[in-house]
């Protein structure tokens, strides 16, 4: 028995270096902090004031740079055109959706205005896809599920797709993609990505109610 | 090696391969195929896409140039409880309509939700005017629709087709948006056309009221706005059929 000793002995130290060691949070855990931090600089009254747009969005941008996975979102969302990119294209091409999502989605975010927001349910497949479900109450439109779906990557639990309504962001956008790349190439599909920015850049929206 | 020595080697093995840098590698191509099998599942037939455009076209300039500015003063001059007020009384009158295709789908439960409501939203909510039932009982409307309950029976959604004024929709929601007409109870107590019309309209511009900057957000975050629509619209409703 004794030289089996050597082999458990490795047996367990391969198991606690792949996972047990740093047990990461629970999906939910991360999407509430998240949120927690993303509305407060909503509320915040030095971030919220008119004209303080930039740091605003600085810090938002900060919050939620580690919890969303671009390049797997920029990857999923280009879907079977991903293979026919070179790495000077995806690496072209990922932080142009970073920037564009991010963009529209602060956008959204900044229209808050003391919602209710639930934390429903959550799911965990294979231990390495997760699904964090919320409900946003709101008077105008009443309840609105938001799904985070994630992944389990380098330790920590990361968005790879947001569905609002049954519709999710990822798929949205593939299908857009593929439109484009399908009529055109990739250097004109990026022209009109980096227009579509700089459009929003300029008429992106202050906060609501200011 | 005994039998105990080689589980526990194959233990080893797996955690260490586990933990290579090639597992990395195996994890995105599988989630590719995975993604790759969502993706066929989203795609509707567009074979009248050059027409579609061109209606969607129409309706972007008729929200920009009419709905919304119209909307907008709509929303300025009456207020905001007044206008959840009216869209609450449209809500509880198209009861029958929620109603009918809860049975079609076989779904007593959410029939009797949406019975249950009716009664206490007439009475209580006075004629439908508070949503006395979702706001404090918490019993929320069962939004079904005859477009649903055939997508339920396992009608496809044909073609994606933009209608003139209705905008997104597809060949089995048409047919069952003609369904949902006849289930709406205005469609019968107001015989006069243009009454109608103008019923319908107040109910549009109230309802566009409550949502003003949302139809410019999708357009501010897409780059191709008729694309981004057709599949919004394909999603939200496989997601409710699915329901």
């Amino acid at each position: 028995m004794r030289k089996y000793r050597v082999f458990f002995f490795f047996a367990l130290a391969a198991c606690v270096c792949t996972g047990w060691a740093q047990k990461p949070d629970n999906p939910t855990k991360v999407i509430r902090r998240t949120t927690d931090a993303v509305l407060k600089t909503v509320t915040d009254p030095v971030l919220s004031a008119v004209g303080k747009k930039q740091e605003r969005r600085a810090e938002m941008m900060r919050i939620t740079n580690d919890v969303f996975d671009w390049p797997r979102m920029a990857r999923s969302s280009m879907g079977r055109n991903w293979r026919k990119l070179d790495e000077k294209q995806r690496e072209e091409f990922i932080p142009a959706f970073k920037e564009l999502i991010m963009t529209a989605y602060l956008g959204h975010v900044e229209g808050y205005s003391g919602e209710k927001i639930e934390y429903k349910n959550e799911r965990v497949e294979e231990g390495k896809f997760g699904e964090v479900t919320t409900v946003i109450s709101t008077k105008e439109h009443g309840d609105i599920d938001i799904i985070y779906r994630m992944w389990l990557r380098d330790g920590e639990w990361r968005v790879r797709d947001v569905s609002v309504l049954g519709v999710s962001l990822v798929r949205n956008y593939r299908t857009q993609f593929s439109t484009l790349m399908r009529k055109g190439t990739f250097e004109e599909m990026m022209v009109k990505l980096r227009k579509k920015i700089e459009k929003q850049r300029v008429e992106g929206t202050e906060l609501k109610g200011k | 090696m005994s039998k105990t020595g080689s589980i526990i080697f194959a233990i080893w093995l797996v955690a260490v391969l586990a933990a290579s840098p090639c597992s990395r590698a195996q994890d995105d191509d599988a989630f590719d195929d995975y993604l790759d099998g969502e993706e066929e599942m989203t795609m509707v037939a567009d074979p009248l896409e050059s027409v579609n455009r061109v209606f969607y076209h129409f309706n972007d300039k008729l929200h920009a140039w009419i709905l919304n500015p119209v909307a907008k003063g709509y929303r300025a001059v009456v207020p905001e409880e007044f206008r959840i007020a009216t869209r609450n009384v449209f809500e509880n009158m198209r009861m029958p309509k929620r109603f009918v295709n809860c049975l079609l789908q076989g779904k007593l439960k959410a029939s009797g939700t949406e019975l249950l409501r009716f009664v206490v939203n007439s009475t209580i909510g006075v004629a439908g005017i508070e949503d006395v039932a979702g706001d404090e009982l918490g019993i929320k409307a069962q939004r079904e629709d005859t477009g649903q309950t055939l997508g339920g029976y396992g009608i496809g959604e044909g073609i994606y087709i933009t209608w003139p004024i209705l905008g997104p929709s597809n060949l089995r929601d048409s047919v069952g948006f003609v369904g949902d007409m006849l289930l709406d109870p205005i469609t019968w107590l107001v015989p006069n056309i243009y009454a109608r019309g103008g019923i319908r309209t107040e109910e549009v511009v109230n309802g566009t009221s409550l949502r003003i900057g949302e139809y410019e957000k999708t357009q501010a975050a897409a780059l191709d706005h008729y694309e981004s629509l057709k599949d919004m619209y394909t999603q939200y409703r496989q997601e409710q059929i699915k329901r």
